[in-house]
């Protein structure tokens, strides 16, 4: 996603950059402390915290989703909602496809290779979308 | 959908950048709209004719009307 035009932030991008600037420091705070508690076997009753991370990723899932709804024009709303969505159904297919190949032999699916797919099938997908309104 | 913008924009030496930010979307989109590979929203149609002080109708056009 576009971060300037020329030297002057957009009002959006500034709430934008700052909510996911603050969204970032808490969560990489939260994956330390829950790393921390991991590793120290005495607190592991202390497990609830080991989910902190998960209030930071929500506050910038809202923040990604009110930039897309608030910062953007009709169109790139249009290329952004065309490619999460081919994202989505390809990331989909591609794992329930590789769980045959795993059943033939393929090494065991990682839950990170998902992650991926769906950035890289993201990227692929903005990509074709913005050509057709090129 | 057919329309006039692009001959409304030259007419009065904008660029696709200019109309961009008097429309505030992005000139991409300018650009789509002009060659008629997008067809804005009715809102955006609204606020396109009204720039131009013309109705909607005298802007765009239905294909096969």
């Amino acid at each position: 996603m576009m971060l300037y035009t020329g030297c002057i932030m957009k009002p959006h991008l500034k709430k934008y950059f700052v909510r996911m600037t603050a969204g970032f420091i808490v969560y990489v705070a939260g994956v330390c402390a829950a790393h921390y508690f991991h590793t120290k076997q005495s607190l592991h009753e202390y497990w609830p915290i080991f989910l902190f991370p998960i209030i930071p990723i929500i506050y910038i899932v809202a923040a990604i989703i009110s930039f897309v709804s608030e910062g953007l024009d009709e169109l790139q709303k249009k290329v952004v909602i065309e490619a999460a969505a081919f994202s989505g159904i390809a990331t989909g297919f591609t794992c329930i496809s590789y769980l045959f190949v795993q059943n033939a032999g393929a090494p065991a699916f990682h839950a990170e290779w998902g992650f991926y797919m769906m950035w890289i099938y993201y990227g692929i997908g903005t990509f074709i979308s913005a050509r057709r309104y090129k | 959908m057919k329309n006039r913008l692009r001959e409304l924009r030259t007419a009065r030496n904008w660029s696709q950048s200019d109309l961009a930010d008097k429309l505030d979307v992005s000139r991409q989109t300018v650009n789509a709209i002009e060659t008629e590979k997008y067809d804005p929203s009715l809102p955006l149609a609204f606020k396109v004719a009204r720039l131009f002080k013309m109705s909607i109708e005298e802007v765009f056009e239905m294909d096969g009307k």
